[in-house]
């Protein structure tokens, strides 16, 4: 990567804040991202990934909030950003995108007019916005866009909308795309055209680029590290051919052989990972992912940090050459 | 065993007299103990198929069978009796169970209904035996689904449909909803339990993947359409139709060592089932078509034994024009 990271999350904690104090959900995650990188965030559910993004986005919102950590993002620490600046940064030089598009569209607005808001709200002349907004119609391959610009929401299909959702993202060309399970509503046809689609932009545009998933499969061929999560923890960090096959950590190993081997004409049974995550109301002792996992040992018992292991690194005390069969 | 012949499901189009073909003559077989995969996306026709099959909706046309008795032409007690053997999974456990329940008072309630299992002992003794049979300790009687985890309501969604006894099991993407490592666990339910039981699976998915793993044979569906049907290996690893290869095709793999850049492998999205494209249904998307494909829509033939597809291309590369497949 070298030269300085654009996106660097150093032991960011949230928590959702009562009067009886902290419950905290994820618990201290470093991610670091440099210009134009892609990373992947996978999880299960809970695991905390979205919440992560949201945190780095100042998104958050009550009773849920930032406890601890510092993200830094071309250089300004974001955590200390007043609200204003932060509009301001958010739709220009980072962007989101979310499982749903009607999350981020007006429904009473048409679509055009939407693509359009994106520029005027950061500065770009209404005409100029306008004209742009045809172009990045277009340009996510949206069928006939003098026409369709005039459309509502509702009047599109769900790779559709997300198609919208994508040019309102990107019509200030963000430096930083965060796109949170952008297809995992959609059919896998569609799901592969826009994983296609923000590919190709992202390479065109230089844009790092963070997709949260916990589909692995989704991602192995679009990112450069991943990173995954459990119970709002990082539990490993590496090189996406290191993490398919050399994956350091025992709950990689089991997620990825949870998935069914489309190359084994004998289909054995699937690897099963027994139990279920623990709630952020759960207290275990130690590792986190120890109460489920086959590799457990007496030093399981204190909670692990993260270790270098090969080209990344891996929140175990058991090195897989260590690991029994 | 289970039969469904020439299946028909039109919907009215609201404000208009016309209608939608959710169902456009869809014939399948399910054999015993056999589980047959039905694959396809949004607007094929596949959740609704299910609903025809258990019944939930009338077929505008066409037949159900059931070892040989036409579910269809049954009413009243006669009805409810058959009925009873075709049993449903639904996606979702959490909106099909009632939250204010107990698994135990579910699970008590379908028997007592179908006056199963006797009197309160006998219930209580079937439903810790059923609780069993999908790996749940007996203390989950008195668990609400609330208390559960995904894969264990899902477990009590599959113990309640094997409460009646079925010979089949219509599964409506099961594992849709779940967590990867959950999914695996209930994958490996329904195989043992298959096992087991000696069941029939009706497995309808969108996930190729889980229906390779699970099925003997595969029914591709299209806009209302069977496409394709054969075999699971011929029709997953070495498929006839030019939309079943672009499904396959479009499932992500999970190997990062597969370079180059992703390409869509089918362009546009699925045509609106209310104004359904002239001749086959594919033809808009598809990399092959021809003058013949925009006019005239192609039958269901069988290519090699077992194994059909509805397409002019395939039909003569395979050289032959063969019967109508069932």
């Amino acid at each position: 990567m070298g030269g300085p990271a654009l996106l660097e999350v150093e032991d960011l904690a949230v928590a959702a804040r009562s009067r009886r104090g902290d419950l905290e959900i994820v618990h201290g995650v470093g991610l670091q991202l440099g210009p134009g990188e892609t990373v992947a965030v996978v999880g299960e559910t809970g695991s905390g990934k979205s919440l992560t993004m949201l945190a780095l986005m100042r998104l958050l919102s009550p009773p849920l909030g930032i406890t601890r950590g510092r993200v830094t993002f071309d250089g300004r620490d974001l955590t200390a950003l007043p609200e204003r600046d932060m509009r301001e940064l958010r739709g220009s030089q980072m962007a989101m995108v979310y499982q749903d598009p009607m999350t981020s569209l007006n429904p009473l607005m048409r679509i055009g007019a939407q693509v359009a808001e994106a520029m005027t709200a950061h500065g770009v002349a209404k005409s100029e916005a306008q004209r742009r907004s045809l172009e990045l119609l277009a340009r996510v391959e949206i069928p006939d866009p003098e026409r369709t610009a005039r459309s509502y929401p509702h009047e599109f299909s769900g790779g559709m909308r997300q198609r919208a959702v994508i040019a309102i993202a990107l019509a200030m060309r963000p430096k930083l795309l965060i796109a949170d399970e952008p297809t995992t509503a959609l059919d896998v046809t569609i799901q592969q055209q826009i994983l296609a689609l923000v590919n190709e932009l992202r390479r065109e545009l230089g844009m790092a680029t963070i997709w949260v998933t916990h589909d692995l499969g989704v991602v192995a061929r679009l990112v450069d590290r991943v990173v995954v999560m459990y119970a709002g923890h990082v539990v490993e960090n590496a090189p996406v051919d290191q993490l398919f096959h050399a994956p350091q950590h025992p709950y990689t190993r089991s997620l990825l052989a949870a998935l069914p081997n489309p190359a084994d004409d004998s289909r054995p049974a699937l690897v099963q990972i027994p139990g279920r995550p623990p709630l952020p109301t759960d207290v275990v002792e130690g590792c986190p992912f120890r109460p489920r996992c086959d590799q457990a040992r007496e030093a399981c018992r204190v909670r692990p940090t993260l270790q270098p292991r090969s080209a990344g690194s891996a929140a175990c005390w058991v090195p897989p050459a260590e690991w029994r069969p | 065993m289970l039969e469904a012949i020439d299946l028909v499901k039109e919907y009215p189009v609201r404000g208009s007299d016309r209608v939608v073909n959710a169902l456009n003559g869809v014939s399948l077989t399910v054999g015993p103990g056999e589980t047959l995969g039905v694959v396809g996306e949004s607007g094929c026709g596949k959740s609704t198929l299910a609903k025809l099959l258990v019944r939930l909706e009338e077929p505008t046309s066409g037949r159900v069978m059931l070892d040989g008795v036409e579910l269809t032409a049954l009413t009243g007690r006669r009805l409810r009796e058959r009925r009873r053997r075709i049993q449903m999974v639904f996606q979702d456990p959490y909106s099909s169970l009632n939250p204010r329940q107990t698994a135990g008072r579910t699970l008590d309630e379908v028997l007592t209904v179908h006056h199963l299992s006797g009197d309160a002992r006998g219930r209580s003794r079937r439903v810790s035996e059923l609780l069993d049979m999908v790996g749940l300790p007996p203390r989950f009687a008195e668990r609400y689904p609330h208390e559960m985890s995904g894969g264990q309501r899902q477990r009590i969604g599959i113990a309640r449909a094997l409460a009646v006894e079925p010979q089949v099991l219509l599964l409506d993407e099961p594992v849709s909803a779940l967590d990867v490592s959950v999914r695996a666990e209930i994958m490996n339910l329904l195989v043992r339990l298959r096992g087991e039981l000696g069941l029939s699976y009706l497995f309808i998915s969108h996930d190729v993947a889980m229906v390779r793993h699970l099925s003997d044979r595969v029914a591709v569906m299209y806009l209302g359409r069977v496409v394709e049907v054969g075999p699971w290996s011929e029709v997953l690893d070495r498929p006839r139709h030019p939309y079943t290869r672009a499904l396959r095709d479009a499932v992500p793999v999970p190997d990062p060592r597969i370079t180059g850049p992703i390409e869509a492998t089918v362009t546009g999205e699925v045509p609106d089932p209310a104004r359904p494209p002239s001749g086959c249904p594919f033809h808009p998307r598809c990399p092959l078509a021809e003058d013949v494909c925009r006019t005239v829509e192609p039958r269901l033939l069988d290519l090699a034994p077992g194994h059909a597809a509805a397409c002019h291309v395939a039909a003569r590369t395979a050289g032959q024009s063969g019967p109508v497949a069932t």
